[in-house]
């Protein structure tokens, strides 16, 4: 058991009316809970991610998750799996 | 590793990817498609089984022009469909750096939760120790 929760960022704008999003946080909690450990997961908009400023909040996750579908901003979402890539962030693009 | 000149702009970066990324021949939405899992991958790893049948909800793909690029250029293509299009790629160098094109989270659930996420999470929580 971690003594903190563990951050994970979710790239992408939620749409609750997506079944494909409604089962990345359900997944995420089947997994939370078959590893025992906490997880905080936070859902990124994709137009925040344009920026350099957008993408500074990534030295907070653990984890970065590209959610399925068309989001707002493809610029938002490729800068932010370019960053996953460069420093090492366990990325998991669905 | 492979660098592509991608573009800054919002118009001419769509442009650049609508190079990379073609429509399905026949679109996947809501059906379930085979894979062959390259011997020795990230992917073969966490399914340890060379083939497996996954739920996907998509209708695009890698343009076939480009993977032979993209696996010169460092990305291993990890996952083919029978008739041989990539649907999951990865990166050797890096702790974790998995795509795909189908949707894992379609088929966790709580009583089998899916192995590609819990590999996920198990890299995230080492990740959070360093």
């Amino acid at each position: 058991m971690c003594a903190s929760k563990v951050a994970i960022g979710v790239i992408g704008d939620f749409d609750e009316t997506r079944p494909a999003h409604l089962a990345t946080n359900r997944a995420l909690d089947h997994g939370s809970a078959a590893l025992f450990t906490e997880f905080e997961i936070v859902w990124l908009p994709t137009k925040e991610l344009e920026t350099e400023d957008g993408l500074e909040s990534f030295q907070h996750f653990s984890g970065l998750w590209g959610a399925p579908g068309n989001h707002a901003s493809s610029l938002g979402m490729i800068r932010a799996i370019q960053v996953a890539r460069q420093r090492h962030i366990p990325y998991l693009g669905t | 590793m492979l660098r592509l000149a991608a573009p800054e702009g919002r118009y001419e970066l769509k442009s650049f990817f609508d190079r990379l990324i073609t429509p399905l021949s026949c679109s996947l939405v809501v059906e379930s498609q085979d894979i062959r899992l390259a011997a020795g991958s990230l992917a073969h790893s966490i399914y340890t089984t060379p083939a497996i049948s996954e739920k996907f909800n998509c209708s695009y793909s890698l343009s076939s022009r480009y993977g032979e690029l993209f696996a010169t250029g460092g990305m291993g293509l990890s996952g083919h469909s029978e008739d041989g299009e990539v649907r999951i790629v990865e990166l050797a160098d890096h702790p974790f750096f998995l795509a795909m094109l189908f949707q894992p989270q379609l088929s966790s659930t709580k009583e089998h939760p899916h192995p590609v996420i819990c590999r996920f999470l198990t890299q995230a929580r080492n990740q959070a120790l360093i």
